[in-house]
């Protein structure tokens, strides 16, 4: 029995999230074949017989029953072969390894330069709420929240790629993270894409969080406690703020790192996002349920994550939810 | 699924398809340089590297010809040449065919060049599980012998006239191979050096190749999924030549003395296809007056402006038979409203065009759905997926009529086909179609499928409303480069830059 309140709590999320990753597996599966459409079509040539035509179905493992096809899928996931692509015939596990040597970086570069940007602004914005400047960074980042992501990368592509000349438009060099300047360079402009658009919704997370905190009663409290305005914001504010913030920021990470598909499109970035775009193009149902499978585990641990982390930064949720558990 | 992914994308398609051997801009007195990286933009990334195993379109514009070679090559005025055979003779009756090889020819492993290779290679492609469609060109073949190292016997059940054209299609691949969806050993003058999945696929230049070898160091093809990054690629200097441009707008900012827009040749068709089985296309006079209703040049002139061409058939000009028949039905609504009548429908009809979502088919489809308004027909535009295309149109002929592009040439040959999509049937031409393979000299296949396509263009089976362009773009510096056919290949190894 755990007796930590922290650690018991964290090994009943974790069942949680064993059993949602387990309804997830099953949905994927099922929700992958309803949609119209027969991998073996995308193979078979024009005046296929219908030889070919079952040839091409064998080969794809279609011709066998779903429930087949699920435990067949479920028995290579918990070896983490996650199968081969029905296109391409080759495993598709390397093939994700890959990519995500592409979106990882992508994604928590772009995450860490969205935070180091949104965290100072946000606060700015919130303690500066009621002069000029505080009003003009509130609005760049509405402008930010309401500009659709493919577009700033193909303002950002025209601008530094096509006219300044500094940057690559796209791709990514053949020999991958070997040049590794090239590597770097290459992800400049698709960094700054998701940097730009993900640090203004922060950023209004942040000063809303920052405002809540600036006119609470408790910092109030502590201004008349003889705290200084730092070292009441320092002591009692950033805890309170931070909650939220992380929650959020559990949210925005996965979201990042799925929505990485248009970006990875726009600067053509051989990721896990346009293994997916592909993988549908092509009814690829087992490079889709792997792309989606690791997407799911993705966006589950980085909640699992921001959960704990916020329990640890707020005390107050533990102090709740023991009183709740022994209620 | 669609015609242009069977046919195009897959390369495995029309069985009796003329290929595209590249015409080349002059390499001129540009030297070869055997360290230069000639860098390859296209949007047809393979799905593997076996072209018997739904390789696509890209596989073959990356690998034929510069990593695998057939035993012919195909030009690009549509002759075939030797390659990898030396010559060959056929014996009176026109049944059995004996091929010498070259000797001397090792693939990239260092394997020599064999007749079990060969003999190898064209089983792979008529095997049961194999997925090319070229398969089919291959019927005739009742048995393949290798008395000898250099030399094949091919023994045929029925007359071919194609099987050197359809033989040019083949790659030589090392028996001895295996996994051939992800490695290549080839003879050719690269050898397959790595795939970046969703990136880029490099060759690099072979050092034992047996012929004059390739004139520069590499080439890497880069892959795109989106149009315009592709063309961004090219204005940055990320590649030096694009293998397709998707629109005339797009050329806007090529039109500078950096660039090089080359306008070769195309078979790549679009088509109106009737679904002549039924009501109320099953009706010649229906046909004919749809096409007469709808101004083809028209149209053309609105999406690529001055390129392409309305051909008024099935036949691109670069098959062999040819003819401009454009002018059978020009635009002509009151001829089309008179015949209407003739046929029975004086107010017209409506009927479910079903229309794949990709460009240009859904501008196509306002545009007939406009046009045949004027002569009282109503168009009910139906989007389709390419797998309900496939599985809708083509496999289960479920449709009235559909927007399709077809990419091969020598594709006329489907209308000697009763039971393909379109279910056109005019026993006439059928029998054309099948004469001509039996035939002993091209000029008589010409002469019958010439005679073919008049009566398929009499009988308006399908509007063919314009041949598309094929647009090359290249950076100014850069010369030797294939200029037809690239939907189909791509040969690197005359490509220099100065």
């Amino acid at each position: 029995m755990v007796k930590h309140p922290l650690l018991r709590y964290l090994s009943r999320r974790l069942i949680i999230l064993l059993s949602s990753f387990a309804v997830a597996l099953v949905a994927l599966f099922v929700l992958l074949r309803v949609i119209p459409g027969d991998p073996a079509a995308t193979l078979a040539p024009i005046g296929a017989t219908p030889q070919q035509i079952a040839a091409a179905r064998h080969l794809v493992g279609t011709d066998q029953t779903l429930l087949s096809q699920f435990i067949h899928w479920v028995s290579q996931i918990s070896t983490f072969h996650l199968g081969n692509s029905l296109i391409s015939g080759s495993p598709i596990a390397p093939e994700i390894a890959s990519r995500l040597r592409i979106t990882i970086p992508l994604t928590l570069i772009s995450f860490a330069i969205a935070i180091l940007i949104a965290v100072p602004v946000g606060y700015l914005a919130a303690q500066r709420s009621s002069t000029w400047y505080g009003r003009v960074l509130n609005t760049i980042s509405q402008f930010g929240i309401a500009i659709p992501i493919f577009w700033v990368g193909l303002i950002f592509i025209y601008s530094f790629a096509l006219r300044l000349m500094i940057l690559p438009a796209g791709g990514f060099p053949p020999n991958g993270w070997s040049d590794f300047g090239g590597s770097l360079k290459s992800l400049v402009l698709p960094v700054a894409t998701i940097s730009f658009v993900m640090s203004a919704s922060l950023t209004r997370y942040v000063r809303s969080a920052t405002l809540d905190v600036l006119n609470s009663e408790y910092l109030r409290t502590a201004r008349a406690l003889g705290f200084s305005q730092r070292q009441a914001i320092w002591n009692h504010g950033v805890r309170n703020a931070a909650s939220p913030i992380i929650s959020i920021l559990g949210i925005e990470l996965a979201t990042t790192f799925v929505g990485a598909v248009v970006v990875e499109t726009v600067f053509a970035l051989p990721g896990l996002g346009s293994m997916l775009v592909r993988a549908i193009q092509e009814s690829d149902y087992v490079s889709m349920q792997g792309v989606l499978f690791v997407s799911t585990l993705v966006v589950m641990m980085s909640g699992f994550f921001a959960d704990a982390l916020q329990k640890w930064v707020d005390p107050r949720l533990n102090r709740f939810s023991i009183k709740s558990e022994t209620q | 699924m669609t015609i242009k992914q069977n046919i195009g994308r897959k390369a495995i398609a029309a069985a009796v398809a003329l290929g595209f051997a590249a015409s080349l801009i002059p390499a001129g007195a540009q030297a070869s340089n055997p360290t230069t990286v000639i860098n390859v933009g296209s949007l047809y990334e393979p799905q593997n590297l076996d072209n018997t195993a739904g390789g696509g379109q890209g596989v073959t514009e990356a690998l034929n010809g510069n990593v695998y070679e057939g035993l012919f090559r195909l030009n690009d005025d549509g002759s075939v040449s030797n390659l990898l055979a030396t010559g060959y003779s056929v014996s009176s009756d026109g049944l059995t065919y004996t091929f010498k090889l070259r000797s001397g020819v090792k693939f990239a492993s260092g394997k020599p060049l064999t007749s079990a290779d060969v003999k190898f290679s064209i089983q792979k492609v008529i095997a049961p599980a194999s997925l090319s469609a070229r398969k089919s060109s291959f019927g005739p073949i009742a048995s393949i012998t290798t008395p000898d190292d250099l030399t094949v016997v091919i023994a045929l059940s029925a007359k071919s006239i194609s099987l050197i054209y359809n033989l040019s299609y083949v790659w030589i691949v090392n028996s001895t191979a295996t996994d051939f969806a992800a490695h290549a050993d080839g003879t050719g003058p690269y050898t397959f050096t790595n795939w970046v999945k969703g990136s880029t696929l490099t060759l690099t230049r072979n050092p034992a190749y047996w012929g004059p070898g390739a004139k520069n160091g590499s080439v890497v093809f880069h892959y795109f999924t989106d149009a315009t990054a592709l063309n961004n690629a090219l204005l940055t200097g990320a590649v030096d030549v694009i293998t397709s441009v998707q629109s005339p707008d797009a050329l806007k900012q090529f039109s500078t003395s950096s660039y090089k827009i080359n306008n070769g040749n195309s078979t790549t068709k679009l088509l109106l296809a009737f679904n002549d089985r039924v009501a109320p296309f099953n009706n010649k006079l229906v046909r004919q007056a749809v096409t007469s209703a709808i101004d083809r040049k028209k149209f053309l002139q609105s999406v690529w402006g001055s390129y392409g061409q309305v051909t008024g058939s099935m036949v691109p000009p670069k098959d062999p038979w040819y003819e401009d028949l454009s002018g059978v039905y020009p635009y002509n609504p009151t001829l089309a409203k008179a015949e209407l009548a003739k046929a029975g429908y004086p107010k017209g009809f409506t009927f479910r065009l079903d229309t794949p979502t990709y460009d240009p088919h859904p501008a196509a489809a306002a545009f007939i759905k406009a046009q045949l308004a004027l002569v009282g027909i109503t168009v009910n535009i139906n989007s389709v997926t390419d797998n309900q295309w496939y599985l809708n149109v083509y496999k289960a002929h479920d449709f009235v009529a559909t927007l399709q592009e077809h990419v091969n040439d020598r594709d006329l040959v489907w209308y000697g086909n009763p039971n393909f999509y379109w279910g056109y049937n005019n026993p006439a031409v059928t029998k054309l179609v099948n004469l001509s393979e039996q035939v002993k000299s091209a000029r008589t296949q010409t002469l019958d499928l010439k005679k073919a396509n008049e009566l398929v263009v009499a009988d308006a089976a399908s509007d063919w409303i314009y041949l598309y362009p094929q647009i090359v773009v290249a950076t100014s510096h850069l010369s030797g480069y294939p200029l037809n056919g690239l939907n189909s290949q791509f040969y690197a190894y005359n490509i220099v830059k100065a």
